[in-house]
């Protein structure tokens, strides 16, 4: 059953992982612990709880990369003479497309710099509003299951919920896809 | 009118962000597979943290050189903290940062050879 759940939510988490911290390499890191916490510690909870608490753990480990980015950042601000590391930039297979006669290589390319727009746009949003959104429209959460996962109210959720909207319209209106 | 465009709105990224799904690259996917497979196999196998304790502990031995160093460094009563320091105990207090912590050692050796190189 446990396998069964993850691989339900691997992919999807992986996405929402990688755009909370621009870094495919740690976003796979976040995700291994995140599976093994959850296994150690809900395995044995009912189904229609296991997405909300799956998140809630992705949660904590995105939130524990956070803290560790910023002292990884303060040390290296102590350290004489050395810069910030740098968060490694998401690329994206545009450079995959080569034959731009061929029409669906153009289809593939637009659709390419789209996603690369809309990931952008969701780097963009405060973190508990990129979450809300990822988790509610894109997962299918309810708010009361966002709200458990995100470890916040309900309202809380609804109003992460509009202003993420409100912000990717501003954002994305006009100029895509 | 409105809620329709808004709805329209999502679905077009919903069905953006799940086609950035199948675009992922073969090497991604195993990786992900990956750990889907020994997390499911360690949850069967119900492994024990042995070093969630040592972590505790030393955590707490951390937080308190740090404080006593700074105790010590103070020539006067008064006790000033700046804020970037009580960040660094605060998460140096957590058991996830140990880790980094342990990782010093080479961050320092990085620090060296950056300088040393140039």
């Amino acid at each position: 059953m446990m396998d069964d759940f993850l691989k339900s939510v691997e992919k999807k988490a992986f996405r929402i992982i990688q755009i909370a911290t621009g870094n495919s390499d740690d976003a796979l890191d976040i995700l291994q612990d995140s599976m093994m916490a959850f296994v150690r510690h809900y395995s044995n909870k009912s189904e229609p709880e296991l997405k909300p608490l799956f998140y809630r753990v992705v949660r904590n480990k995105i939130r524990d990369w956070y803290r560790k980015q910023k002292l990884k950042n303060l040390i290296f601000r102590y350290l004489p003479g050395t810069a910030k590391p740098e968060s490694e930039i998401i690329q994206h297979p545009i450079e995959s497309v080569e034959d731009m006669k061929n029409p669906d290589a153009l289809t593939e390319l637009k659709n390419s710099q789209a996603i690369k727009k809309l990931d952008e746009s969701l780097k963009k949003l405060p973190h508990k509003q990129q979450q809300a959104f990822l988790l509610r429209a894109w997962e299918g959460l309810s708010t009361k299951e966002t709200a458990l996962a995100m470890k916040c109210s309900e309202g809380t959720v609804k109003t992460h919920y509009f202003r993420a909207v409100g912000r990717l319209k501003q954002e994305l209106e006009g100029t895509w896809p | 009118m409105a809620l329709k465009i808004e709805k329209d709105f999502i679905e077009e990224i919903k069905d953006h962000l799940d086609q950035s799904i199948d675009e992922l690259d073969t090497k991604t996917l195993s990786k992900i597979r990956a750990s889907r497979i020994v997390a499911a196999e360690r949850g069967r196998k119900g492994i024990i943290s042995w070093f969630l304790p040592a972590g505790g502990i030393a955590a707490a031995a951390l937080v308190m050189l740090i404080t006593l160093s700074q105790f010590n460094s103070t020539s006067n009563d008064s006790l000033e903290i700046s804020p970037e320091e009580l960040m660094l105990v605060e998460m140096l207090s957590d058991e996830q940062q140990l880790e980094l912590y342990e990782n010093l050692e080479f961050y320092t050796w990085f620090a060296e050879d950056e300088n040393n190189a140039g």
